[in-house]
Formats: structure tokens, sequence, C-alpha cells
């Protein structure tokens, strides 16, 4: 068993999507519950983690051992549910940059490190005016919202975003995390935002006390 | 040359269709590694500064086979524009040795530069970040005022106008760019260097620089990204476009992201010569630099963002002719002005880039991230410090280049660095747009420290 759970993490750890449902599937046929896979897979990312703030794996292996995960992901949840053995979340992060705004680097990075620490994030892409983090948000509910904005001159549409949901009524149902470029703590409370990081390790940090597991 | 960028552009409308992401993970990415194994190229921390000459001539092979493999990505028709070894031969054939910048008898020419070589290097002044627009001409006085510095990004950007917040594609987008020319346009005639190149690129939008092109002095110009990685898009050209319908400057830059998706210190060392190879085939620039951060903390100077500038920088000037590329920290470093640490940065910096083949520049601190973050000070030093570092050879430079680090590198494994400094208006005098005399005593320590590594620093200390 444990051979077979250190499979699935070996495979996870190689960026390899087709071996780790391989060794997903070869564990679950050698007894182990998708729980036990689930929570392998879990610690797998986290060492991932480790090493991309090292810079000892990069970026593109981060999104590929993520799509390798939430793969494995779809063959677990089912058993789980049906085993009412579910994992408790970390949380649900709605993330994108503003609209105006094309970077896509910081928040791909921030990302991939909220992916590492079991956040499962919706990616809205670069360029997202306030409207579609609000429609994303009410569609998938999530804990945080998350706004990035790397130019100066696009930073104040952060304000604009947060706006947006107060102007709906219902800013209270999400926390706002904010960063990038020259946004600043002091920025962030005056906007009404929840939490501000600066880099990807800091912002995840933050995003994980917001839901209370910091 | 100009009539083959429309050939080019032109793929974008008929290049293998692909999303973003396939182009990322399943194309660039395992060519990226595949190009590197080739040729054995690893990532040796020690060895900040190339060590060997096969080594660097290596990354520009791996990066040439890399841009013919697989060409560069357009974001707008999610299409790839291929481009043959025989197109990137030619542009390099026909690629101009010297680029001129300015006018007038503020004009600069930059020309090829040599590992080895002994002359003092041109020296670009980057103002970056947000400004108080009551500040700004000051701050670009300042910069005039600075005798070294050969062309500047007078690049501060003015967040608030008619009382409103700046955004991009606004009418006040373009009234805060036509301020920002004015500003920088009187701070040239004031300090008496009227033709002194301007080179920003303040506005997000292209919409925004627009109307503001009317005040561009014929040595002005502006700049256009080559998306990293190995991307563009028509707004990229549309840019290009724009100014060389004007007849005014074109820059550019490889920025690969190390530890995002550049990868190691040596593959983004590999993808960002690729790039500069992708800028001149597709933009034709005049003027070129390269800017790799630390995609973790983003820091220009940390040992990872060097070493690839300097294998970048030191693969380029050995197997091009084309005019010097200006180097790390491209005008921003993490510590704020008015602190040992900023001085430190600039010198890590500068004595590489002579010793590989760049250019240097200075000036920005709290990696412009913070307000009024911009002196000159840090450029004029970077120029000394180059000039005095010029000709070391490789091996005395990655020493110096080390010891350099260790002033400050522990402070960015921390991601603390950006944390220290003032603004300009407090050390600065903002009447004679001098430093203040705790800047300068701040400035001479390093300076003496520097001496006493053996580098001949002759220039008044004000």
């Amino acid at each position: 068993m444990a051979d077979a759970l250190q499979s699935v993490k070996d495979a996870l750890g190689a960026f390899d999507k087709e071996k780790t449902l391989e060794a997903v599937n070869a564990a679950l046929e050698g007894g182990a519950s998708a729980r036990q896979v689930f929570d392998a897979l879990i610690e797998g990312m986290t060492a991932i983690g480790k090493d991309f703030e090292k810079m000892i794996c990069f970026l593109p292996e981060v999104m590929k051992a993520t799509d390798a995960m939430k793969a494995a992901f779809e063959v677990l949840m089912p058993i789980m549910v049906e085993a009412d053995d579910l994992p408790e979340k970390v949380g649900t992060v709605v993330f994108g940059t503003v609209k105006g705004d094309i970077h896509n680097v910081g928040k791909d990075m921030v990302i991939s490190v909220m992916n590492t620490q079991g956040f499962d994030v919706i990616d809205l892409g670069v360029d997202v005016p306030a409207s579609k983090f609000y429609e994303a948000a009410e569609l998938h509910k999530p804990d945080i919202v998350a706004i990035c904005a790397i130019m100066s001159s696009t930073i104040p549409i952060q304000k604009d975003i947060v706006d947006y949901f107060l102007a709906q009524g219902n800013k209270e149902d999400y926390k706002f995390l904010v960063g990038g470029g020259s946004t600043n703590p002091a920025w962030a409370e005056k906007i009404g935002a929840d939490g501000w990081g600066k880099d990807a390790v800091e912002a995840t940090d933050v995003a994980l006390k917001l839901v209370g597991k910091g | 040359m100009r009539a083959r960028m429309f050939d080019y552009w032109a793929r974008a409308e008929t290049g293998e269709m692909m999303s973003e992401k396939d182009w990322d993970l399943e194309l660039y990415w395992p060519a990226v590694v595949e190009v590197c194994q080739k040729y054995g190229l690893e990532y040796v921390p020690e060895e900040v500064v190339p060590q060997s000459n096969e080594v660097s001539d290596n990354v520009f092979k791996a990066a040439y086979e890399l841009l013919a493999k697989i060409g560069v990505y357009c974001q707008s028709s999610e299409r790839i524009i291929k481009i043959s070894e025989n197109e990137i031969d030619e542009t390099l054939r026909l690629f101009p040795s010297e680029t001129i910048l300015g006018e007038g008898t503020d004009q600069i020419t930059i020309k090829h530069r040599d590992p080895e070589d002994t002359h003092p290097p041109n020296v670009l002044a980057r103002i970056l970040g947000p400004h108080d627009p009551d500040l700004l001409y000051k701050v670009c006085l300042a910069y005039v005022k600075e005798p070294r510095i050969d062309h500047v990004h007078f690049q501060g950007v003015i967040p608030y106008i008619h009382g409103i917040n700046v955004k991009p594609g606004t009418p006040f987008e373009i009234a805060a760019e036509i301020r920002r020319r004015h500003e920088v346009n009187a701070a040239r005639y004031d300090g008496g260097r009227p033709g002194l190149s301007d080179c920003a690129s303040a506005t997000v939008s292209l919409q925004g620089q627009m109307p503001a092109y009317r005040f561009m002095g014929s040595g002005d110009g502006s700049q256009v990204y080559i998306m990293p990685h190995l991307k563009t898009s028509y707004e990229q050209m549309s840019r290009v476009y724009a100014m060389h319908q004007l007849n005014r400057k074109v820059w550019g830059l490889g920025q690969a992201f190390v530890g995002g998706l550049a990868g190691s210190p040596m593959h983004a060392a590999v993808v960002c010569t690729a790039e500069l190879l992708a800028y001149c085939v597709l933009y034709e620039p005049t003027y070129l630099g390269i800017w790799p951060a630390d995609a973790i903390y983003f820091a220009t100077t940390s040992r990872t963002a060097y070493f690839t500038n300097f294998y970048c920088g030191h693969a380029w000037a050995r197997n091009t002719g084309t005019f010097a590329v200006t180097g790390n920290p491209w005008g921003i470093v993490c510590a704020g002005p008015c602190t040992h640490e900023y001085f430190w940065e600039h010198a890590a910096g500068a004595i590489g880039n002579v010793n590989v083949g760049l250019n240097v520049a200075g000036g920005t601190g709290w990696q412009s991230g913070q307000v009024n973050g911009a002196t000159p000070i840090g450029a004029r030093f970077a120029h000394e410090v180059g000039s005095a570092a010029a000709g070391l050879g490789l091996e005395k430079a990655n020493e110096l280049v080390n010891k350099c680090l260790d002033k400050y590198e522990d402070q960015i494994v921390s991601r603390q660095l950006h944390k220290k400094g003032k603004a300009f208006q407090d050390c600065y005098d903002t009447e004679s747009c001098r430093p203040t005399q705790e800047y300068l005593d701040i400035y001479n320590e390093v300076k003496d420290e520097l001496r006493g590594w053996g580098l001949d620093l002759p220039y008044l200390d004000d």
C-alpha cells in the first residue's frame, strides 16, 4: 500500500498526467481508499510547492502537475462521495487580472502556489471586467475573490471590482484579496479588501488565513 | 528591412492554430527543456558571470534552434508565426551594429560591445513607477542634471489627474500622458539638454499614447513587447508600426521570468536570447535591452536573475554584431534609494554587464512599486562602476559580482529588501535637484569599498 501511494506521489512529481492516473488506478486496485490516494496527491503537491518556491521546479511543471492532480480528483471524487469520506476543502478562489491589464505572470505564479496548497482556483485570465468577476463569483461561490493588477494605472480598477460587489449588495459574501505592482496594505484597506499579498508566497499565506487555515 | 515585417506578421493569419495553454505546456516548454539538454546547459549558482565562451555559445545555439523550431505565438489570432533559420540569419546579417538615440548635441551613438571591451559603457537611466504629479518635473530635472546619463526612460506614471485616478483606455490616461510629456520636455529644456532621448512607455493603452505623439522629439521612442515567453499580439505589432511610421525609436527587451514559464536561470538565459532574436526578426528595433526577473520576488538583481542576464548578454555579444544591448538591473533595483543595498545591486549589474558585452542601467528603487522611488544617482553610479570594471575579464567580474551579492542576497531570499529606503523628496534637495549629504555619504562609502576591491573610481564625489 505504501509503495502504491508513493508511486502516486512520484508520478505527480514527474509532472505526468497519464502516469499519475495510472498510479492512482493502480493504488485503488491495490486496496487503497480514494481518500488515502487523495491525501497522497495533496502531500505530493505540497512538496512540489516547496520546490517551486526554491526554484527547484518551475511554473510549467507546476501547471502540468496541477492538471494531473485535477484529472486524478475526477476519478477519486465520485468514490469519496459514495463512501461519504470527502476531505475538508481548503477553499475556492476566483482569480483574475483586472480590465486593461494583460499581465498574466504574477497571477499565474500566485495560482500555482495556491494550487500546491490545495486551493481550487478558477482562473478568469487577464483583462477581466468587474462584471465578469461578479458573474464568476455568483456561479462558483468562492471563499475568496483575488484581484491582480500590475500596472500603476490599472491598480484603481481593483477598487471598481470591490465597488461592483458592493453595488450588487453582496460584497460581504466573499473575502477580497488584492496584490501586484505598487499595491500595498494601505491600498487594500482603503478599497475594502480583506487581504494583500506582495508576491505568490505571501498572497497564498494570506489566503490561507482568510479561510481560517493559516 | 522593414519591408519584411508584414511578411512575418501575416503569418499570424495563416499559421497553425493552438490554445495558449497548449503552446506553453505542450510546445514551448518541452522545446526549451530539449535544447538545454542537447547542449548540456545547467545552472551553476556560483558562476553567476559565465566562465566559458563555449557555454555561452551553446546558449546562443540553443536559443537559435528554439526559435527556429517553435516560432512565436500570436495571442490575438491564437496562431503560430513560424520563422526559418534562413530568416534569422538574414535578420542578423542586416541588423545594424550602431544605433542613434536623442537629437542635436544630445544625440548619442550606441555601438556593438565585445565582452573584452575596455571602453566605458552607455548608461540608460530609468524613472519608473507612480509619481506625485507635482514632483515629477523635479525628478525629471534631477535626471537631466546627471551628465553621465546618456539616455532616459522618463517613465514616471502620473496616477491621478483632474482629481480622478488614471485608468487605461480613458481620456484621463491621454491627459496624464500629455502632462507627463510636458513635464519631461520642460525638464529637458530647463536643464539644457533638449535632445536627451526619452523612450518612456508610460501608458498602458496605445490610444492613451497616441495624442501625445506630437510632443515627442525625433530622438525619442517607445517600448514594444515580445510578450513573455515568445509571444506577440496585434496590439504589439500596431505599436511597432506606429513608431516606425512616425520615424521614432522602437525598443524592447527579452524579459524571461526565472522560476516562472522561463524555467531555471539557465533555461531562462536561452529563452531570453531567443526572445531577442524574435524581437529583431519581427519588430526591427532601434534599441534593445534584457530584463530577466526572479518570478517569485520580482527581483532583477537576485543571483538567478543576474545569472540569466549575464549568460544571455554574453551569448548575444559573442554571436551577433548588433549594437550593444542594455542589461539588468534595467533601471529597477529592490532596495529603495538612500540605502547601501541600492548601490550594491547596481554595482553587481554594472560589473557583470560590461564584462559580458552589455551596457548598463540604473535609477529606480523599490522594484518600481512605491511612489517617488526614482533617483538618478543609481544610473550615475552604474556608469562609474561600469567604466572602472570594463576589461576586468570574466573571472574577476564573477568574483566581484559574488562579493556584491553577499551584501544583499540574504534580504532577497527573505523577501525583505524592498522595505528599505527613502522617497526622492526625502533624499534629494527638491530645489537644487541634487542628492542630500546623507545620500552622498552612503554613495561614497560604497565607492570607497569598491576602490578597496581594486576598482579605479577617479570621479569627483560631489
